[in-house]
């Protein structure tokens, strides 16, 4: 993959068991006749907790953890609603993502944000606030999660530093491979993601109207760490990173939005060796891999009903493409919707399979998330990063949001009801989801991956 | 409310649009009012309509032998029209033509200001465009007399074209869908920007005054040099090359076709050094602008004002005394007289013996480290207190002696102390009051 920004470039420069922290300097271009006073990266040894959790902190947080990332559904399980019929519409032209970016940057330059700012009080963080809470810009359900008082307490200390503001959100694994909600290969990023990096990436200009040092995103991007977990292959992770970053750098956006991949941060982390020769990373996942198979097989009713959940949420993100060829829809449908519920048959022999490979995805996917949560990964290897998410919890400040998005762009499809693609206009949602909407689609497809790029409604 | 009573009164929102148009003494057959109230309202839009509303569907109660209480649908116009304004509070405000034209949607507010560019009275509806420069097309702000306050219907109908107003209203589509701005305040007077200061300036006026200020630094500081021997320039900001490395990161223009893409450079300084060899002269300097994306100070964007002036007759001390007039200078002109020690953070470290000169200006010269510059023999920043480092001068010695002064000087950084400047002060009164 090739590493457009300065950040990507510091970060594969960066050494096993160290930090990447930003510094101002200043230098002195002689040719310009100019002082000017570039970030640039220090790496700082991290120092990892050597203990391991207990299994307290371990049941605590697999609750939370859990409560935050699915919803418990408690409905009854709705038959199986079909697929839009889809015609084909041609090739989707690589330069309506250009105009798309277009069309959003004018929400910076061309007025509403001035607007915006001129209703906010005149201090910075009352900007920033305005800024990230609204909904063109930033995200709405920022408003309940976010005060000015956390913005403040985030700003000060960089202000006194002159260090950029900078974000830093796992996300964009791979494009989702439930049948139900995508049709593309899992390597084939369509609109809905470029249209995230895009609204990252306008919200970094808006701020950088108020904000003076500079704002950029860094995403992790998490494909690597969970392909094996979902089932889905490693080079088709891959390959969705470098055509993401493909998408960033055609559209130039290489100063607002760094990609990298978490799986070097966890690598890294792993060349801390406090106990023994395996890392620090991989001794936590390994502790709580043994005590959640526990919890998940031996636990009393609530924690039976959090791996439920997990298990329901996990079935859903699997690769379940293949089963297709071997069942109908509406079967694959009924057993996907019933993993760890009542409804649940045993003697199926797909639902056998999807609740045993549910199973040791939730393990594997809570185990990862709990190292990372349990290390304070991200925080130690990105210290002076701001931590954004895309699961919105307080404190945390959520990505800015796509269009009327019902799921996340990667675990979804694009439709854009309005031909001239406005900015926000978009509806990502999962295939079976919008056949509630449009029972017809028309999809264009991308020329690289041969994938559909987005959908419009048929009339 | 309303659906509550529609109801009880077993109505569609057909019949309610009647009741709605026998209130109004129309025709059931009226389409417009049918049609308005099936646009989704759940409320009608005016305190006028919803009194007629309430009127028609007491009327209809009365002839079904219902009882309901008396200005019920009144008080639940108000308090809806309460709760929608408290909702609008953190409804984004456009301040353009551009964003309102491009971007609004229904709900939204509009403060505009520019030029009334059409005036339209109607009977009791009247229309107005309003020209702003930052769209091709003006945006129509619309009025209804019976909605809204006399004083606002009277302000709104004695506008006349030309007339530079600042007007406040809610985008609602009108009956073709197209979004007029509904007014919802008397539009007012632009007051001039020269009446005020950065600190007391409009928000959407700042911007002007924050120009006027700069333009009025540019030219003394070019007058200054011009009184010292520095002769003028006239720099180009498009390069066909500019070094790569670790500098400063130009821009880069591209004409689509035409090969390989031009620089838009960050400095005029290799201009200035063959003018300097080429010109016979030992001092020249410009008026220019740098254009990176590098970060050099709080207050620059990616462009910024720069007037660049070099030397080869310069030494240390002689550099010191041109920073040192040219912030006394910047000084009486801001009428800063008075912030000597508040203004300007005192961090010498190559010139210890700098004090205030006798105007009680402050002469603050902050000396880079050596070691953190390759090539400058010296190298100073003049910082203010905001920070903001508005001076910059370096001095290198080129082989075995040749020695080119640089000053750099950035007007805009300067502002931070200009904030209760009057505007009128520097403009457009002829410059500075001495």
């Amino acid at each position: 993959m090739k590493h457009s920004s300065d950040f990507e470039v510091g970060w594969i420069a960066c050494p096993p068991g160290n930090a990447i922290v930003q510094r101002r300097s200043l230098e002195y271009d002689r040719h310009a006749g100019l002082l000017f006073a570039p970030a640039k990266f220090d790496y700082r040894p991290i120092q990892l907790a050597a203990d391991l959790p207990t299994d307290e902190w371990i049941e605590d947080n697999l609750v939370s953890f859990v409560r935050g990332e699915f919803v418990e559904e408690r409905t009854a399980i709705a038959s199986y609603p079909g697929l839009p019929s889809v015609a084909s519409g041609g090739s989707a032209p690589r330069s309506m993502a250009i105009d798309y970016l277009e069309r959003c940057e004018s929400l910076v330059y061309g007025g509403y944000l001035d607007g915006l700012l001129t209703a906010a009080p005149n201090d910075l963080a009352h900007q920033v606030h305005a800024i990230l809470v609204d909904s063109k810009l930033g995200n709405r359900r920022n408003a309940r999660n976010l005060t000015v008082e956390d913005i403040s307490r985030d700003l000060d200390p960089r202000l006194r530093s002159k260090l950029r503001l900078r974000f830093v959100l796992p996300a964009f694994p791979f494009k989702d491979q439930n049948p139900f909600r995508t049709s593309a290969r899992a390597s084939s990023p369509d609109f809905a993601d470029v249209a995230l990096l895009v609204h990252m990436h306008i919200a970094t200009q808006a701020l950088y109207q108020v904000h003076p040092h500079g704002v950029d995103w860094v995403v992790l991007s998490d494909g690597l760490t969970y392909s094996r977990i979902f089932g889905v292959d490693d080079q088709e992770a891959t390959d969705y990173l470098s055509r993401l970053s493909e998408w960033r750098d055609w559209l130039n956006l290489a100063n607002t939005v760094s990609i990298v991949d978490l799986s070097d941060l966890i690598r890294r982390l792993d060349g801390c060796k406090v106990a023994g020769d395996s890392g620090q990373f991989s001794r936590v996942v390994a502790t709580l891999r043994t005590k959640l198979r526990t919890i998940f097989l031996e636990a009393g009713r609530e924690m039976r009903n959090i791996a439920s959940v997990l298990k329901r949420g996990m079935a859903w993100n699997l690769n379940t493409r293949s089963y297709l060829d071997r069942f109908e829809p509406d079967h694959l449908w009924l057993t996907l919707k019933s993993v760890g519920t009542e409804f649940s048959s045993a003697s199926d022999l797909l639902a056998a399979e999807i609740d045993e490979r549910a199973f040791e995805a939730a393990i594997e996917y809570a185990s990862v998330n709990l190292a990372l949560r349990y290390l304070d990964a991200i925080e130690l290897s990105v210290p002076d990063a701001i931590r954004s998410t895309i699961h919105p919890k307080p404190g945390q400040i959520a990505a800015p949001s796509v269009g009327q998005s019902a799921v996340f762009p990667w675990n979804g499809v694009p439709v854009s009801p309005s031909a001239t693609h406005e900015p926000n206009s978009l509806i990502v949602d999962g295939l079976s989801s919008h056949r509630t909407r449009y029972p017809s689609l028309t999809a264009f497809i991308d020329n690289d991956t041969g994938d559909p790029f987005f959908y419009v409604p048929n009339a | 409310m309303l659906q509550r009573w529609m109801a009880l009164l077993e109505l569609t929102d057909v019949q309610v649009a009647h009741a709605f148009n026998a209130g109004w003494g129309l025709q059931e057959s009226t389409t417009d009012r049918v049609g308005e109230w099936r646009r989704g309202s759940s409320m009608p839009q005016s305190l006028a309509r919803a009194q007629r509303l309430e009127v028609a569907l007491q009327r209809l109660a009365s002839e079904r032998q219902l009882d309901l209480p008396d200005g019920a649908l009144v008080i639940a116009w108000q308090e809806q029209r309460a709760a929608r304004r408290e909702a609008r509070e953190v409804r984004p405000v456009h301040s353009s033509s551009r964003s309102a034209l491009q971007t609004g949607e229904n709900g939204d507010h509009v403060r505009l200001t520019g030029f009334v560019s059409r005036h339209h009275p109607t009977g009791r509806t009247l229309f107005f465009d309003i020209s702003d420069g930052q769209s091709p097309y003006p945006l129509q702000f619309g009025i209804i007399r019976d909605d809204v306050e006399e004083t606002t219907w009277t302000a709104c109908k004695a506008l006349r074209i030309g007339d530079r107003i600042r007007a406040t209203g809610i985008l609602q589509p009108n009956r073709r869908g197209v979004l007029v701005a509904w007014v919802t305040e008397p539009p007012s007077a632009q007051e001039p920007v020269t009446d005020k200061s950065l600190a007391t300036a409009a928000p959407e006026q700042r911007r002007v005054a924050a120009s006027l200020l700069t333009a009025a630094l540019r030219d003394l500081t070019e007058d200054h040099l011009r009184r010292q021997g520095f002769l003028g320039v006239a720099t180009r900001v498009l390069s066909s090359s500019w070094p790569d490395g670790s500098g400063l990161r130009p821009l880069t223009a591209v004409y689509p076709g035409f090969g390989t893409s031009a620089f838009v450079a960050p400095s005029p300084s290799p201009q200035l050094v063959d003018a300097l060899i080429f010109s016979g002269t030992d001092r020249v300097y410009t008026s220019s602008h740098c254009f990176t994306t590098s970060f050099r100070d709080d207050l620059d964007g990616v462009e910024t004002d720069l007037v660049m002036a070099k030397a080869t007759d310069l030494d240390v001390n002689e550099i010191r005394e041109l920073i040192q007039d040219i912030i006394t200078l910047v000084g009486r002109h801001l009428g800063l007289h008075e912030l000597i020690h508040e203004t300007l953070r005192h961090t010498l470290t190559l010139w210890p013996s700098l004090q205030p000169d006798e105007t009680g200006f402050p002469q603050l010269v902050e000396a880079v480290s050596e070691d953190a510059l390759d090539s400058p023999q010296y190298a100073f920043r003049a910082y203010t207190s905001k920070p903001s480092a508005p001076i910059e001068a370096t001095l290198e010695v080129i082989g075995s002696g040749v020695a080119i002064s640089t000053i750099a000087i950035f007007p805009a950084r300067f502002l931070p102390l200009a904030e209760s400047t009057p505007i009128r002060r520097i403009y457009p009164l002829g410059g500075p009051i001495r």
